[in-house]
Protein backbone atom coordinates (compact mmCIF):
# COMPACT_ATOMS: atom_id res chain seq x y z
CA UNK A 1 0.00 0.00 0.00
CA UNK A 2 2.43 2.67 1.23
CA UNK A 3 4.81 1.68 -1.87
CA UNK A 4 2.03 2.54 -4.52
CA UNK A 5 0.56 5.67 -2.30
CA UNK A 6 3.64 7.33 -2.88
CA UNK A 7 3.04 7.84 -7.02
CA UNK A 8 -0.78 7.97 -6.63
CA UNK A 9 -0.87 10.31 -3.92
CA UNK A 10 1.53 12.69 -6.58
CA UNK A 11 -1.26 11.82 -9.16
CA UNK A 12 -3.96 12.37 -6.96
CA UNK A 13 -2.09 15.74 -5.82
CA UNK A 14 -1.76 17.03 -9.58
CA UNK A 15 -5.00 16.03 -10.16
CA UNK A 16 -6.77 17.67 -7.48
CA UNK A 17 -4.25 20.86 -8.40
CA UNK A 18 -5.55 21.00 -12.16
CA UNK A 19 -9.04 20.54 -11.12
CA UNK A 20 -9.02 23.38 -8.73
CA UNK A 21 -7.01 25.37 -11.42
CA UNK A 22 -9.77 24.46 -13.62
CA UNK A 23 -12.82 25.20 -11.34
CA UNK A 24 -10.98 28.81 -10.56
CA UNK A 25 -10.78 29.53 -14.07
CA UNK A 26 -14.16 28.95 -15.00
CA UNK A 27 -15.17 30.92 -11.97
CA UNK A 28 -12.99 33.44 -13.02
CA UNK A 29 -13.99 33.66 -17.23
CA UNK A 30 -17.82 32.84 -15.93
CA UNK A 31 -17.99 36.28 -13.82
CA UNK A 32 -16.11 38.22 -16.40
CA UNK A 33 -18.82 37.27 -18.83
CA UNK A 34 -21.44 37.92 -16.18
CA UNK A 35 -19.89 41.63 -15.70
CA UNK A 36 -18.99 42.11 -19.63
CA UNK A 37 -22.44 40.77 -20.50
CA UNK A 38 -23.90 43.41 -18.36
CA UNK A 39 -22.58 46.46 -20.09
CA UNK A 40 -23.31 44.49 -23.66
CA UNK A 41 -25.67 42.80 -25.91
CA UNK A 42 -27.69 40.32 -24.29
CA UNK A 43 -30.19 38.22 -25.32
CA UNK A 44 -33.89 36.89 -24.31
CA UNK A 45 -36.62 35.36 -25.96
CA UNK A 46 -39.20 37.37 -23.74
CA UNK A 47 -38.70 39.86 -20.83
CA UNK A 48 -41.43 40.72 -18.43
CA UNK A 49 -40.48 44.51 -16.95
CA UNK A 50 -42.35 46.90 -14.62
CA UNK A 51 -40.04 49.50 -16.20
CA UNK A 52 -37.45 49.69 -18.86
CA UNK A 53 -35.66 53.58 -19.08
CA UNK A 54 -33.60 54.19 -22.43
CA UNK A 55 -30.75 56.03 -21.57
CA UNK A 56 -28.40 58.17 -23.38
CA UNK A 57 -24.99 57.37 -23.32
CA UNK A 58 -24.59 60.40 -20.61
CA UNK A 59 -27.20 58.47 -18.39
CA UNK A 60 -30.24 60.89 -19.11
CA UNK A 61 -33.04 59.41 -19.81
CA UNK A 62 -34.81 59.71 -23.86
CA UNK A 63 -37.79 57.01 -22.95
CA UNK A 64 -39.62 55.62 -20.16
CA UNK A 65 -41.58 52.39 -21.00
CA UNK A 66 -43.62 51.56 -17.83
CA UNK A 67 -46.37 50.40 -15.76
CA UNK A 68 -48.72 53.04 -13.91
CA UNK A 69 -47.18 52.51 -10.73
CA UNK A 70 -43.71 53.03 -11.82
CA UNK A 71 -44.41 55.68 -14.17
CA UNK A 72 -42.27 58.84 -13.79
CA UNK A 73 -43.72 61.83 -12.93
CA UNK A 74 -43.67 65.26 -14.99
CA UNK A 75 -39.84 66.37 -15.57
CA UNK A 76 -39.15 69.45 -17.42
CA UNK A 77 -36.38 71.73 -17.38
CA UNK A 78 -34.71 69.84 -14.54
CA UNK A 79 -37.85 70.45 -11.73
CA UNK A 80 -40.58 67.53 -11.18
CA UNK A 81 -43.90 68.40 -11.35
CA UNK A 82 -47.14 66.06 -10.39
CA UNK A 83 -48.99 64.73 -13.86
CA UNK A 84 -52.37 66.25 -14.11
CA UNK A 85 -54.38 63.30 -13.81
CA UNK A 86 -53.08 60.36 -12.40
CA UNK A 87 -49.70 58.53 -14.10
CA UNK A 88 -50.63 56.24 -16.80
CA UNK A 89 -48.87 53.02 -18.23
CA UNK A 90 -46.81 53.86 -21.13
CA UNK A 91 -44.33 55.39 -22.58
CA UNK A 92 -42.73 58.75 -21.81
CA UNK A 93 -40.02 60.46 -24.59
CA UNK A 94 -37.87 63.05 -22.98
CA UNK A 95 -35.44 65.56 -25.51
CA UNK A 96 -31.90 65.86 -25.26
CA UNK A 97 -31.97 67.99 -22.38
CA UNK A 98 -33.60 65.36 -20.43
CA UNK A 99 -37.39 67.23 -20.23
CA UNK A 100 -40.48 65.58 -21.12
CA UNK A 101 -41.46 65.93 -24.42
CA UNK A 102 -44.44 63.62 -25.27
CA UNK A 103 -45.78 60.28 -24.48
CA UNK A 104 -48.26 57.49 -24.62
CA UNK A 105 -50.58 56.19 -22.41
CA UNK A 106 -53.50 54.38 -21.93
CA UNK A 107 -55.89 53.17 -18.95
CA UNK A 108 -59.44 51.58 -18.58
CA UNK A 109 -61.56 50.60 -15.59
CA UNK A 110 -64.64 49.63 -14.62
CA UNK A 111 -65.65 50.46 -10.98
CA UNK A 112 -68.77 50.25 -9.56
CA UNK A 113 -70.69 49.59 -12.99
CA UNK A 114 -69.14 52.77 -13.92
CA UNK A 115 -66.88 52.94 -17.31
CA UNK A 116 -63.72 54.88 -17.51
CA UNK A 117 -60.90 55.01 -20.15
CA UNK A 118 -59.09 56.79 -21.74
CA UNK A 119 -55.80 56.24 -24.29
CA UNK A 120 -53.55 59.34 -25.48
CA UNK A 121 -50.73 59.59 -28.16
CA UNK A 122 -48.78 62.72 -27.48
CA UNK A 123 -46.18 65.49 -28.89
CA UNK A 124 -45.41 68.29 -26.75
CA UNK A 125 -44.31 71.30 -27.97
CA UNK A 126 -40.85 72.82 -26.37
CA UNK A 127 -40.61 73.36 -23.05
CA UNK A 128 -44.43 73.26 -23.34
CA UNK A 129 -47.43 70.71 -22.91
CA UNK A 130 -49.11 68.75 -25.49
CA UNK A 131 -49.70 70.47 -29.23
CA UNK A 132 -50.28 67.60 -31.23
CA UNK A 133 -51.79 63.93 -30.22
CA UNK A 134 -54.16 61.36 -31.01
CA UNK A 135 -57.14 61.18 -27.83
CA UNK A 136 -59.41 58.59 -26.78
CA UNK A 137 -61.79 59.36 -23.83
CA UNK A 138 -65.14 57.60 -22.31
CA UNK A 139 -67.02 58.03 -19.62
CA UNK A 140 -69.94 55.15 -19.48
CA UNK A 141 -70.37 54.79 -23.46
CA UNK A 142 -69.76 58.94 -23.59
CA UNK A 143 -67.05 58.60 -26.43
CA UNK A 144 -64.33 60.87 -28.02
CA UNK A 145 -61.84 60.14 -30.09
CA UNK A 146 -59.30 61.74 -32.96
CA UNK A 147 -56.65 64.25 -34.08
CA UNK A 148 -56.49 67.21 -32.06
CA UNK A 149 -53.61 70.37 -32.38
CA UNK A 150 -53.29 72.70 -29.74
CA UNK A 151 -51.50 76.01 -29.16
CA UNK A 152 -49.22 76.32 -26.41
CA UNK A 153 -47.86 79.39 -24.59
CA UNK A 154 -44.32 80.80 -25.19
CA UNK A 155 -43.20 81.00 -21.47
CA UNK A 156 -42.03 77.68 -20.48
CA UNK A 157 -44.74 75.41 -18.85
CA UNK A 158 -43.07 75.64 -15.39
CA UNK A 159 -44.01 79.17 -14.79
CA UNK A 160 -47.61 77.55 -14.65
CA UNK A 161 -46.59 74.22 -13.59
CA UNK A 162 -45.30 76.02 -10.07
CA UNK A 163 -48.41 77.88 -9.59
CA UNK A 164 -50.29 74.40 -9.86
CA UNK A 165 -48.14 72.01 -8.30
CA UNK A 166 -48.70 73.59 -4.27
CA UNK A 167 -52.56 72.70 -5.17
CA UNK A 168 -51.86 69.60 -6.61
CA UNK A 169 -50.67 68.56 -2.74
CA UNK A 170 -53.37 69.69 -1.03
CA UNK A 171 -55.95 66.99 -0.12
CA UNK A 172 -58.97 66.61 -2.67
CA UNK A 173 -61.78 68.71 -1.62
CA UNK A 174 -64.01 71.55 -2.48
CA UNK A 175 -60.94 73.94 -1.24
CA UNK A 176 -58.92 72.26 -3.43
CA UNK A 177 -61.18 72.38 -6.77
CA UNK A 178 -61.71 76.04 -5.73
CA UNK A 179 -58.29 77.06 -5.92
CA UNK A 180 -57.57 75.21 -8.53
CA UNK A 181 -60.12 76.78 -10.85
CA UNK A 182 -59.06 79.76 -9.88
CA UNK A 183 -55.07 79.32 -10.19
CA UNK A 184 -56.55 78.25 -13.88
CA UNK A 185 -58.16 81.01 -14.73
CA UNK A 186 -55.24 83.46 -13.74
CA UNK A 187 -53.34 81.56 -15.60
CA UNK A 188 -55.49 81.72 -19.05
CA UNK A 189 -55.67 85.48 -18.60
CA UNK A 190 -51.77 85.82 -18.55
CA UNK A 191 -52.11 83.54 -21.47
CA UNK A 192 -50.34 80.34 -19.64
CA UNK A 193 -52.83 77.93 -21.17
CA UNK A 194 -53.66 76.33 -24.40
CA UNK A 195 -56.02 76.56 -26.93
CA UNK A 196 -57.26 73.57 -28.99
CA UNK A 197 -57.29 74.62 -32.76
CA UNK A 198 -58.06 71.58 -34.66
CA UNK A 199 -59.95 68.31 -33.94
CA UNK A 200 -60.46 65.95 -36.27
CA UNK A 201 -62.63 62.81 -34.76
CA UNK A 202 -65.76 62.01 -33.30
CA UNK A 203 -67.47 63.70 -29.97
CA UNK A 204 -69.69 62.13 -27.01
CA UNK A 205 -72.82 63.48 -28.62
CA UNK A 206 -71.92 61.44 -32.03
CA UNK A 207 -71.57 63.50 -33.99
CA UNK A 208 -68.10 63.10 -36.53
CA UNK A 209 -66.61 66.07 -36.91
CA UNK A 210 -63.78 68.32 -38.33
CA UNK A 211 -63.55 71.41 -35.76
CA UNK A 212 -61.19 74.66 -36.84
CA UNK A 213 -60.70 77.17 -33.65
CA UNK A 214 -59.04 80.54 -33.30
CA UNK A 215 -56.22 81.25 -30.98
CA UNK A 216 -58.76 81.70 -27.68
CA UNK A 217 -60.06 77.81 -28.92
CA UNK A 218 -63.65 79.06 -29.97
CA UNK A 219 -64.93 76.85 -32.79
CA UNK A 220 -65.18 78.96 -35.67
CA UNK A 221 -65.24 76.58 -38.58
CA UNK A 222 -67.32 73.38 -38.55
CA UNK A 223 -67.57 69.93 -40.61
CA UNK A 224 -70.18 67.84 -39.28
CA UNK A 225 -72.40 64.56 -39.91
CA UNK A 226 -74.53 64.41 -36.11
CA UNK A 227 -75.51 61.57 -34.90
CA UNK A 228 -78.61 61.49 -37.77
CA UNK A 229 -76.37 61.77 -40.57
CA UNK A 230 -77.11 65.30 -41.26
CA UNK A 231 -74.09 67.12 -43.03
CA UNK A 232 -73.25 70.10 -42.58
CA UNK A 233 -70.23 73.15 -42.78
CA UNK A 234 -70.48 75.89 -40.45
CA UNK A 235 -69.00 79.54 -39.86
CA UNK A 236 -69.10 80.35 -36.16
CA UNK A 237 -68.72 84.00 -35.12
CA UNK A 238 -65.98 84.76 -31.90
CA UNK A 239 -69.32 84.64 -29.37
CA UNK A 240 -70.10 81.08 -31.21
CA UNK A 241 -72.97 81.96 -32.88
CA UNK A 242 -73.14 79.96 -36.05
CA UNK A 243 -73.90 82.80 -38.75
CA UNK A 244 -73.73 80.04 -42.14
CA UNK A 245 -74.44 77.00 -42.42
CA UNK A 246 -73.96 75.26 -45.74
CA UNK A 247 -76.00 72.00 -46.21
CA UNK A 248 -76.87 69.56 -48.48
CA UNK A 249 -80.43 70.71 -49.12
CA UNK A 250 -78.71 74.16 -50.08
CA UNK A 251 -79.52 75.21 -53.43
CA UNK B 1 0.69 11.55 6.87
CA UNK B 2 -0.07 9.67 4.13
CA UNK B 3 -3.33 9.13 5.04
CA UNK B 4 -3.51 12.79 6.09
CA UNK B 5 -2.94 13.36 2.57
CA UNK B 6 -5.28 10.88 0.81
CA UNK B 7 -8.06 12.96 3.10
CA UNK B 8 -6.96 15.47 2.02
CA UNK B 9 -7.25 15.05 -1.76
CA UNK B 10 -10.40 12.87 -1.10
CA UNK B 11 -11.40 16.64 0.43
CA UNK B 12 -10.48 18.57 -2.76
CA UNK B 13 -12.39 16.40 -4.93
CA UNK B 14 -15.60 16.45 -3.22
CA UNK B 15 -15.08 20.38 -3.14
CA UNK B 16 -14.23 19.81 -6.41
CA UNK B 17 -17.10 17.94 -7.66
CA UNK B 18 -19.23 20.34 -5.46
CA UNK B 19 -17.79 23.46 -7.45
CA UNK B 20 -18.33 21.54 -10.76
CA UNK B 21 -21.61 20.52 -9.66
CA UNK B 22 -22.30 24.42 -9.30
CA UNK B 23 -20.90 25.53 -12.47
CA UNK B 24 -23.06 23.66 -13.90
CA UNK B 25 -26.34 24.54 -12.07
CA UNK B 26 -25.09 28.16 -12.48
CA UNK B 27 -25.02 27.91 -16.44
CA UNK B 28 -27.84 26.10 -16.72
CA UNK B 29 -29.28 28.20 -15.26
CA UNK B 30 -28.25 31.19 -16.71
CA UNK B 31 -28.88 29.25 -20.18
CA UNK B 32 -32.77 28.64 -19.66
CA UNK B 33 -32.98 32.38 -18.42
CA UNK B 34 -31.77 33.04 -21.78
CA UNK B 35 -34.14 30.65 -23.65
CA UNK B 36 -37.53 31.36 -21.33
CA UNK B 37 -38.67 34.14 -19.89
CA UNK B 38 -36.72 36.91 -17.52
CA UNK B 39 -38.25 39.03 -15.01
CA UNK B 40 -36.92 42.47 -14.16
CA UNK B 41 -38.17 45.29 -12.14
CA UNK B 42 -36.60 48.03 -13.37
CA UNK B 43 -34.00 47.88 -16.50
CA UNK B 44 -31.67 50.72 -17.99
CA UNK B 45 -30.92 50.34 -22.18
CA UNK B 46 -29.32 51.89 -24.17
CA UNK B 47 -30.65 50.20 -27.42
CA UNK B 48 -33.61 47.41 -27.43
CA UNK B 49 -34.02 45.25 -31.02
CA UNK B 50 -36.77 42.96 -31.16
CA UNK B 51 -36.06 40.35 -33.51
CA UNK B 52 -38.14 37.20 -35.48
CA UNK B 53 -36.90 33.69 -34.01
CA UNK B 54 -34.32 34.18 -37.53
CA UNK B 55 -32.73 37.07 -36.34
CA UNK B 56 -34.13 39.67 -38.42
CA UNK B 57 -34.75 42.31 -36.95
CA UNK B 58 -38.04 44.04 -36.47
CA UNK B 59 -37.82 47.19 -34.41
CA UNK B 60 -35.18 48.78 -32.56
CA UNK B 61 -35.86 50.69 -29.48
CA UNK B 62 -32.88 53.36 -28.49
CA UNK B 63 -31.21 56.61 -27.72
CA UNK B 64 -29.75 58.65 -30.56
CA UNK B 65 -26.22 57.59 -30.48
CA UNK B 66 -27.33 53.98 -31.21
CA UNK B 67 -30.03 53.88 -33.83
CA UNK B 68 -29.67 51.70 -36.45
CA UNK B 69 -28.38 52.43 -39.88
CA UNK B 70 -31.14 53.29 -42.72
CA UNK B 71 -31.93 49.62 -44.39
CA UNK B 72 -33.59 49.46 -47.67
CA UNK B 73 -33.09 47.15 -50.30
CA UNK B 74 -32.04 44.37 -47.35
CA UNK B 75 -28.78 46.84 -47.25
CA UNK B 76 -27.56 49.14 -44.41
CA UNK B 77 -26.87 52.98 -45.31
CA UNK B 78 -25.57 54.98 -42.65
CA UNK B 79 -27.67 58.24 -43.68
CA UNK B 80 -29.26 58.94 -40.69
CA UNK B 81 -28.08 62.25 -38.96
CA UNK B 82 -26.05 64.77 -40.65
CA UNK B 83 -28.73 67.28 -39.66
CA UNK B 84 -27.52 67.70 -35.78
CA UNK B 85 -31.00 66.70 -35.03
CA UNK B 86 -30.17 63.71 -32.00
CA UNK B 87 -33.15 61.99 -32.47
CA UNK B 88 -33.98 58.79 -29.65
CA UNK B 89 -37.04 56.48 -30.38
CA UNK B 90 -38.30 53.22 -32.03
CA UNK B 91 -37.75 52.02 -35.58
CA UNK B 92 -40.27 49.82 -37.01
CA UNK B 93 -38.92 47.20 -39.76
CA UNK B 94 -40.97 44.95 -42.39
CA UNK B 95 -40.75 41.35 -42.53
CA UNK B 96 -38.21 41.81 -44.75
CA UNK B 97 -36.08 43.76 -42.58
CA UNK B 98 -36.68 46.90 -44.49
CA UNK B 99 -37.20 50.10 -42.29
CA UNK B 100 -41.55 51.10 -42.64
CA UNK B 101 -41.65 53.98 -40.10
CA UNK B 102 -40.65 55.17 -37.17
CA UNK B 103 -41.63 57.23 -33.95
CA UNK B 104 -38.99 59.74 -32.92
CA UNK B 105 -38.54 62.95 -31.14
CA UNK B 106 -35.62 65.28 -30.73
CA UNK B 107 -35.28 69.42 -28.42
CA UNK B 108 -32.59 71.48 -27.32
CA UNK B 109 -31.69 74.87 -27.30
CA UNK B 110 -29.28 75.66 -29.68
CA UNK B 111 -26.93 78.89 -30.74
CA UNK B 112 -29.80 80.93 -32.10
CA UNK B 113 -32.63 79.66 -29.93
CA UNK B 114 -33.98 76.00 -29.84
CA UNK B 115 -35.28 73.31 -32.21
CA UNK B 116 -37.54 70.51 -31.94
CA UNK B 117 -39.20 67.95 -33.43
CA UNK B 118 -41.28 64.73 -32.94
CA UNK B 119 -42.80 62.22 -35.34
CA UNK B 120 -45.00 58.72 -35.70
CA UNK B 121 -44.39 58.47 -39.66
CA UNK B 122 -45.26 54.94 -41.04
CA UNK B 123 -44.23 54.42 -44.85
CA UNK B 124 -44.69 53.36 -48.24
CA UNK B 125 -43.64 50.21 -49.07
CA UNK B 126 -39.92 50.77 -50.00
CA UNK B 127 -40.14 54.12 -49.97
CA UNK B 128 -39.94 56.94 -47.41
CA UNK B 129 -43.28 57.95 -45.34
CA UNK B 130 -46.82 58.14 -46.06
CA UNK B 131 -48.78 59.16 -43.13
CA UNK B 132 -47.18 61.05 -40.02
CA UNK B 133 -48.25 62.49 -37.09
CA UNK B 134 -45.76 65.13 -36.70
CA UNK B 135 -44.56 68.33 -34.58
CA UNK B 136 -41.62 70.45 -36.06
CA UNK B 137 -40.48 73.59 -34.19
CA UNK B 138 -37.62 76.00 -34.83
CA UNK B 139 -37.69 79.20 -32.33
CA UNK B 140 -41.23 79.38 -32.26
CA UNK B 141 -42.31 78.39 -36.15
CA UNK B 142 -44.71 75.87 -35.24
CA UNK B 143 -46.05 72.98 -37.31
CA UNK B 144 -47.97 70.42 -35.94
CA UNK B 145 -50.62 67.93 -37.45
CA UNK B 146 -51.43 64.76 -39.78
CA UNK B 147 -49.99 64.70 -42.53
CA UNK B 148 -50.66 62.24 -45.42
CA UNK B 149 -47.93 62.07 -48.50
CA UNK B 150 -47.85 60.58 -51.75
CA UNK B 151 -43.83 59.05 -52.96
CA UNK B 152 -42.74 57.84 -56.12
CA UNK B 153 -43.54 54.47 -57.34
CA UNK B 154 -39.68 53.50 -57.60
CA UNK B 155 -38.27 52.32 -54.99
CA UNK B 156 -35.89 54.36 -52.52
CA UNK B 157 -33.17 52.33 -52.61
CA UNK B 158 -31.02 53.98 -56.19
CA UNK B 159 -31.88 57.11 -54.30
CA UNK B 160 -29.75 55.89 -50.84
CA UNK B 161 -26.94 54.54 -53.18
CA UNK B 162 -26.71 57.85 -54.88
CA UNK B 163 -26.74 59.92 -51.92
CA UNK B 164 -24.05 57.45 -50.78
CA UNK B 165 -21.71 58.63 -53.69
CA UNK B 166 -22.74 62.24 -53.68
CA UNK B 167 -21.77 62.35 -49.38
CA UNK B 168 -18.62 60.63 -50.19
CA UNK B 169 -17.26 62.70 -52.17
CA UNK B 170 -14.66 65.57 -49.82
CA UNK B 171 -14.45 68.67 -52.12
CA UNK B 172 -17.92 70.69 -50.91
CA UNK B 173 -18.30 72.79 -53.56
CA UNK B 174 -18.80 69.74 -55.73
CA UNK B 175 -20.48 67.69 -53.45
CA UNK B 176 -23.00 70.76 -53.25
CA UNK B 177 -23.17 71.16 -57.09
CA UNK B 178 -23.70 67.07 -57.33
CA UNK B 179 -26.36 66.99 -55.14
CA UNK B 180 -28.48 69.84 -56.60
CA UNK B 181 -27.84 67.96 -59.76
CA UNK B 182 -29.27 64.95 -57.98
CA UNK B 183 -32.65 66.72 -56.77
CA UNK B 184 -33.42 67.93 -60.28
CA UNK B 185 -32.57 64.96 -61.67
CA UNK B 186 -35.11 63.23 -59.30
CA UNK B 187 -37.90 65.82 -59.89
CA UNK B 188 -37.27 65.59 -63.76
CA UNK B 189 -37.80 61.96 -63.29
CA UNK B 190 -41.04 62.22 -61.65
CA UNK B 191 -40.06 60.58 -58.93
CA UNK B 192 -41.09 63.54 -56.50
CA UNK B 193 -43.74 62.93 -53.11
CA UNK B 194 -47.16 65.16 -53.48
CA UNK B 195 -48.60 65.77 -49.71
CA UNK B 196 -52.11 65.23 -50.29
CA UNK B 197 -53.77 66.07 -47.18
CA UNK B 198 -52.85 67.85 -43.88
CA UNK B 199 -54.75 68.99 -41.25
CA UNK B 200 -53.17 70.72 -38.16
CA UNK B 201 -51.88 73.85 -37.54
CA UNK B 202 -48.92 76.02 -39.06
CA UNK B 203 -46.20 78.39 -39.06
CA UNK B 204 -48.28 81.29 -39.68
CA UNK B 205 -50.77 80.43 -36.67
CA UNK B 206 -53.72 79.13 -39.07
CA UNK B 207 -55.32 76.08 -38.35
CA UNK B 208 -56.18 73.76 -41.55
CA UNK B 209 -57.36 70.95 -43.47
CA UNK B 210 -55.48 71.18 -47.07
CA UNK B 211 -56.43 68.59 -49.47
CA UNK B 212 -53.82 68.48 -52.70
CA UNK B 213 -53.56 67.41 -55.98
CA UNK B 214 -51.02 64.55 -57.30
CA UNK B 215 -48.48 67.23 -58.01
CA UNK B 216 -48.56 68.85 -53.68
CA UNK B 217 -50.76 71.88 -54.92
CA UNK B 218 -53.70 72.60 -52.11
CA UNK B 219 -56.60 72.99 -54.10
CA UNK B 220 -58.82 72.75 -51.30
CA UNK B 221 -58.55 74.70 -48.00
CA UNK B 222 -60.28 75.04 -45.20
CA UNK B 223 -58.77 77.29 -42.66
CA UNK B 224 -58.67 79.47 -39.64
CA UNK B 225 -56.16 82.03 -39.49
CA UNK B 226 -54.65 83.82 -36.52
CA UNK B 227 -57.27 86.63 -36.78
CA UNK B 228 -60.14 83.81 -35.93
CA UNK B 229 -61.24 84.22 -39.89
CA UNK B 230 -62.75 81.03 -41.06
CA UNK B 231 -63.16 80.30 -44.76
CA UNK B 232 -63.23 77.41 -47.30
CA UNK B 233 -61.30 78.04 -50.56
CA UNK B 234 -60.95 76.12 -53.68
CA UNK B 235 -57.77 76.70 -55.29
CA UNK B 236 -56.49 75.66 -59.15
CA UNK B 237 -52.96 74.06 -60.00
CA UNK B 238 -51.46 77.13 -59.98
CA UNK B 239 -52.41 78.58 -56.32
CA UNK B 240 -54.48 80.51 -57.85
CA UNK B 241 -58.08 80.70 -55.76
CA UNK B 242 -60.85 80.04 -57.82
CA UNK B 243 -64.12 80.32 -55.05
CA UNK B 244 -64.17 81.23 -51.08
CA UNK B 245 -67.08 80.55 -48.78
CA UNK B 246 -67.09 82.66 -45.55
CA UNK B 247 -69.42 83.39 -42.96
CA UNK B 248 -69.81 87.02 -44.05
CA UNK B 249 -70.72 85.73 -47.66
CA UNK B 250 -74.80 86.48 -48.12
CA UNK B 251 -77.11 83.57 -48.23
Amino acid sequence: MSDRSAPSRRRLDAAARHLYVGAATTFGVLGIVAFTHANQKQRFQEIDVERINVIASNGKPRLVISNAERAPDVIINGKTYHRSGANEAGMIFYNEEGSENGGMGFSGHSRNGHVTADAGFMFDQYGQDQTVGLTYDEQDGRRSAGLRVWDRSDQPINVLADMVEPIKRMPDGPEKTRRMAAVRDSAAKLGLGGAQRVFVGKQPNKVATVLLADAQSRPRLRLVVDSAGTARIEFLDDAGKVVRTISGTDK
Amino acid sequence: MDEELRREVMRLRRTTRVTMLLVLVVSASAFWQARGRTTFDEVDVQRINVKEPDGKLRLTISNHARLPDVVVGGKSYPLRGGTGVQSAGLIFFNDEGNEDGGLAWAGRQTPDGYHASAALTFDQFNQDETVSIEYQDANRQRRAGLAVIDRSEQPIQPFAESLMVIRAISDTVERNRRMTQFRESVVSRGAISAQRLFAGKQPDKSAVVTLSDRSGHPRLRLAVDSLGIGRIDFLDANGRVTRTLTGMDAR
